[in-house]
């Protein structure tokens, strides 16, 4: 197994490197340029594609095309986004390399994992069900009872289960559907009795088009 | 001049870790436009135009303005639900808002959008399906907010291509945008009725039901073009219902959304040869899309398709590749699913042949229902061998979800052991490959069936309640 402590040693260094290189390319280079839509084999459209626009372009803070305005690299988003990316490589190397661990390490690792699949999760950058998937291999590279393993992943599908329920049953409670499935009886059972429509429609037309009409009533709010 | 140097150096080195692992390809963007984006989000560039909002039939019809869909557009790497209003034609089959999920990228402008699997019902018994007795379909209440947040039984199906990090598979669509197109309509993402279901008996609820999915699908479209950036890549695929949905969705997807390059995979999703009128012997999904054409109104949306299909035939479904191969030689396209496939044959046969409801026993019903499924599954390669843009991957078995799905939970397993194949070479034809789409068919089962048991399949079988 490779000494990660080893190979980090080199990385600063590098890091620098790379960096100086980039810079002294970077500040000859002018604006980043647009990119251009070849759209290349597509079925004829019903309009031009556009080509990219360019973050001068886009930026309502860039003074001229010809320098990239400025980065502030603590900002928030940018944070963000390598902690994600820093937390997809950190696991999927556990997954890669825990066999070789020795079990406390392994048990240690999937612990802190965990926590910050759970975190993640919480934030809505994993889905429930790629939560639940990597709590089950956490659990499986680092419980070596096989009985025991079984015992945790049924306890968590119970969990995320009875969240699942708990969810239906609040759906079903929504006042705003309560209002819909009032309103929704009594179009039913007027155009059902109905021999002549409107406007030229059919009975199937018609009836779309007065139920669309109450849930726009209905749903078309501001707030979800 | 040197503090500026000094922080320009900083920003390169940094830069360099924002980039995912995966190497540049089109649609990517210069880490430089990464970070860029992570802080101002790029604007849409291809917006709906009034031509499409304006057209006589499936418009694209976006939200209007001042709704609030609940879209951040510097949320990235977030699971963040769109909220369709009324206005957009789009509806669950409740009459609840049709909603769907968004996980945004900042590194290209690559899409990936999956059709969320879930079963079908096309009368009263499977859509209301009092005693769950009947197979039936998905997501009869509606879509919550928090649905990405719920281990419902449909995501639990979920496939590495929606996730960002998967224990199992690393593709490179986990460093794209993603779209999750759920699935709350009952028609396979291709109806286009108002259905007043009526109970067999005189105090029976009577049950209004929207088979809305081709104008939900069109709203989906309507918004990622006034939202999102075009996608240079843009792969359509789904499972199961969400298979036929990608398929039968695929043309007008990619048209509208005008990708420099498209892609499918339909997994577990087929649309068999039945040319209406014909033989049920010979073709057993004669009933199904018989029955089909007048639940989900399927006439208005098939002739919709056929006007600039010309090779679709709208009196049999089956005609669909070949149409699709014909219209977009330069897309890259397939379909996978099981011979052994025991759930979307059940939905195609179970309820339309007397000898399958009649059966004496559990063994025999399954046998008679495998044995049609063989008969279309061995009519539906034939078809696909003739395209070279359309591939086909049918392997045997997986202990896993009744054999129903190659591309969830993992690609393993989906192998194709005489030819020393797995399903990933398949993916990978269609996604990386070049020159004709493979081709590729598992004669027996026996080395499937000799496999050891499954812990992880286990699980997820536990999670459907199978």
């Amino acid at each position: 197994m490779p000494n990660r402590n080893s190979s980090f040693r080199w990385l600063i260094p590098a890091l620098l490197v790379l960096g100086a290189i980039g810079a002294y390319w970077w500040l000859r280079q002018p604006a980043p340029t647009a990119r251009t839509a070849a759209a290349a084999g597509a079925p004829s459209a019903t309009a031009a594609v556009p080509a990219r626009q360019s973050p001068a372009a886009t930026s309502s803070s860039a003074a001229s095309a010809a320098s990239p305005p400025p980065l502030d690299m603590s900002d928030p988003n940018i944070q963000a986004w390598q902690a994600q990316q820093d937390f997809k490589n950190r696991i999927t190397a556990f997954f890669n390399e825990a066999k070789t661990f020795p079990a406390v390490r392994r048990r240690s690792e999937a612990a802190e994992l965990t926590e910050q699949v759970k975190t993640y999760e919480s934030e809505k950058r994993l889905t429930a069900a790629e939560a639940m998937m990597l709590r089950v291999e956490l659990i499986r590279a680092s419980v070596d009872d096989e009985q025991e393993q079984t015992r945790q992943i049924q306890a968590l599908n119970d969990q995320y289960r009875q969240a699942y329920d708990q969810s239906q049953a609040q759906a079903m409670s929504d006042p705003r559907m309560q209002d819909y499935k009032q309103r929704e009886r009594e179009i039913v059972q007027r155009v059902m009795g109905m021999t002549q429509f409107p406007g030229g429609m059919d009975r199937d037309a018609y009836l779309r088009q007065q139920l669309q009409q109450a849930r726009m009533q209905v749903f078309s709010q501001s707030s979800p | 001049m040197l503090r500026n140097l000094h922080k320009r150096l900083c920003a390169v080195a940094l830069l360099g870790l924002l980039a995912p692992a995966a190497h540049a390809e089109l649609g990517d963007y210069s880490v430089w436009q990464t970070a860029w984006n992570l802080v101002s989000p790029p604007s849409p560039d291809n917006r709906v135009t009034a031509a499409q909002s304006g057209a006589a039939q499936y418009p694209l019809l976006d939200n209007p303005s001042g709704f609030n869909d609940g879209f951040s557009a510097g949320k990235y790497g977030v699971w963040q639900t769109i909220t369709m209003s009324p206005d957009s034609d789009s509806t669950c089959s409740d009459g609840s808002p049709y909603k769907f999920f968004v996980n945004r990228a900042p590194n290209t402008s690559n899409m990936l959008i999956y059709f969320e699997p879930g079963g079908a019902c096309w009368d009263y018994e499977s859509c209301t399906n009092p005693s769950g007795s009947i197979l039936g379909a998905r997501n009869p209440h509606g879509i919550p907010d928090n649905y990405m947040s719920l281990l419902n039984p449909g995501a639990s199906l979920v496939t590495p291509f929606v996730t960002r990090v998967s224990p199992f598979e690393q593709i490179k669509t986990q460093n794209w945008n993603i779209v999750y197109v759920p699935y709350c309509t009952g028609d396979v993402f291709g109806g286009d009725k108002v259905a007043v279901y009526t109970g067999p008996n005189a105090g029976d609820p009577t049950n209004v039901f929207y088979h809305n999915g081709v104008r939900n699908t069109r709203s989906v479209v309507a918004w990622l073009k006034n939202h999102l950036q075009r996608p240079a890549q843009l792969f359509i695929t789904g499972s199961s219902a969400g298979g036929v949905g990608s398929l039968v969705n695929y043309y007008p997807f990619r048209r509208d959304m005008a990708p420099d390059k498209a892609f499918l995979i339909d997994d577990s999703g087929p649309l068999m040869d039945a040319p209406a009128g014909g033989d049920p012997t010979v073709h057993p999904s004669i009933p199904l899309h018989t029955q089909i054409r007048t639940a989900w109104n399927v006439a208005a949306p098939i002739a919709y398709l056929a006007a600039e299909l010309t090779a679709l035939d709208p009196n049999n479904f089956g005609t669909i590749y070949a149409a699709l191969s014909q219209k977009l030689p330069n897309d890259r396209m397939g379909l996978t699913h099981f011979w052994q496939d025991a759930i979307f044959s059940d939905y195609s046969y179970g309820r339309f042949f007397a000898d399958i409801i009649n059966a004496p026993d559990a063994t025999t019903r399954s046998q008679r229902i495998n044995a049609r499924w063989t008969a279309d599954t061995t009519d539906l390669r034939n078809t696909l061998a003739g395209l070279s843009n359309f591939g086909g991957y049918f392997p045997q078995y997986r202990a896993l979800n009744k054999s129903h799905c190659t591309e969830i939970v993992d690609f393993k397993n989906g192998d194709i052991q005489e030819r020393n194949l797995q399903l990933r070479d398949f993916i990978n034809s269609v996604l990386d490959g070049s020159g004709p789409i493979l081709q590729a068919s598992e004669a027996s089962p026996a080395a499937d069936y000799a496999k050891p048991f499954n812990l992880l399949y286990w699980t997820v079988d536990q999670i459907l309640g199978d």
